[in-house]
């Protein structure tokens, strides 16, 4: 009698039915849409697990994934191992050859701090309105890294609205930055930038890693691993590790980040209207981000004797490369010849630094 | 209150100071590149 009652059949509550169909949906549109599958699809079973009872899974001490869990994003250890691995897969030669580029990446921050300011009066407390602001970075592993940080009940439903609106990138930066552009400003062409040398290549990350984390120390665990990661890329004398970061290792914390991510919705802390909240300010996060960027540019053309196409600061919201890809598509709808790919990696990379600087501050004012 | 207006306005400011620095260095980057470069030449 004890096996059978002990039986996961018989405990299923309809909540965790419900949750199953969260994780099937994950699944779905990972395998079939293509929508950030790394990510996605561990995160999916992840969800199925947590919800099956009796597994203990996640039981506080004993569980497995509770123990990949507490290691990798509870004692900070996955994001930063990703963004070694994002570092290592960065060329910073776009952003190099056109510095002043950098600033599009900073103004698309404005988004997040809008959007912590929106949820604060909403009614989330600080931590919590923080950690859904920075999904408009549209940078997976700082939202977990902060969430992990600030509110940590929350990183299942901020990671999952992260990564759906980085996958959805095409179709939600498009209409806004027609919206903020004229047909015009979409066919500026931007001027070359210089040649960047290769020993510039190799003293950027350690500068860079020395400046920002000398202005916002709180940022060193991610832009720290970043820079050493592109380090190891541009340096050219230590391609084996090069080479394990930007696949190996990355494939491999991909894997445990999404799983314990996933792990993390059981129905108890993921079905509350608050997680509607979440997915609503996070999308207006990462809208006002857009949009934001666009006007910056759009501020700095007044400035500026070559000016810049508008379009470009859409790629200052982080989710590299898609945001940079969705520019290209948008000039070339207006201008065929219009290759704008390589001028907006160089805002699309300065928003990845954009958006660990705005975490970084966060952390600073509210841990 | 208090605290969420002073959140908003230095994060706006430090992420706007962090990368003005950034973008200073950049330019003494390359300024001392280009000058080691041309040396070796």
């Amino acid at each position: 009698m004890v096996f059978f009652e002990n039986m996961g059949l018989f405990n299923l509550t309809w909540e965790m039915l419900v949750m199953w169909i969260v994780g099937f949906l994950l699944i779905y549109f990972a395998v079939a849409k293509n929508y950030e599958p790394l990510l996605l699809l561990p995160i999916g079973f992840g969800v199925l697990l947590a919800n099956l009872p009796m597994t203990g899974l996640m039981m506080v001490d004993e569980g497995l994934i509770w123990r990949v869990y507490q290691l990798g994003i509870k004692w900070e250890v996955f994001p930063p191992l990703i963004f070694l691995g994002l570092g290592a897969l960065t060329d910073f030669g776009p952003l190099l050859s056109q510095p002043k580029l950098i600033f599009l990446g900073a103004a698309a921050q404005v988004g997040v701090y809008i959007t912590f300011f929106t949820a604060f009066e909403i009614g989330f407390d600080m931590q919590e309105a923080a950690t859904i602001a920075i999904i408009g970075g549209a940078d997976g592993p700082t939202t977990i890294f902060l969430a992990a940080h600030l509110a940590p009940h929350m990183i299942g439903a901020c990671a999952v609205a992260a990564y759906s609106y980085m996958a959805l990138v095409p179709i939600i930066q498009p209409p806004i930055m027609k919206l903020l552009t004229s047909e015009t400003e979409r066919k500026i062409r931007m001027t070359k930038g210089r040649k960047v040398t290769a020993l510039e290549k190799v003293c950027f990350p350690v500068v860079a890693a020395l400046v920002i984390i000398l202005i916002v120390p709180a940022s060193a665990p991610l832009i720290s691993m970043f820079m050493l990661g592109n380090l190891f890329r541009e340096s050219k004398v230590v391609d084996r590790l090069s080479d394990t970061a930007q696949n190996s290792l990355m494939n491999i914390v991909t894997i445990f980040l999404g799983l314990s991510v996933g792990a993390t919705m059981s129905a108890d802390t993921f079905l509350k209207k608050d997680v509607i909240f979440i997915f609503c300010l996070g999308l207006f996060a990462f809208m006002i981000s857009t949009a934001s960027g666009i006007l910056m540019a759009k501020g700095m053309n007044l400035a500026l004797k070559n000016k810049i196409n508008p379009l470009i600061g859409a790629a200052g919201v982080s989710a590299v490369p898609m945001a940079a890809r969705v520019v290209q598509k948008v000039g070339a709808e207006a201008d065929k010849k219009n290759y704008l790919l390589m001028f907006a990696m160089g805002p699309n990379i300065a928003g990845v630094i954009g958006t660990v600087i705005a975490a970084g501050i966060f952390l600073t004012m509210l841990k | 209150m208090d605290q969420v207006i002073d959140i908003f306005f230095n994060g706006i400011a430090g992420v706007f100071l962090g990368i003005s620095v950034l973008y200073i260095a950049i330019r003494i980057n390359a300024a001392i590149c280009g000058r080691v470069l041309n040396k070796s030449e």
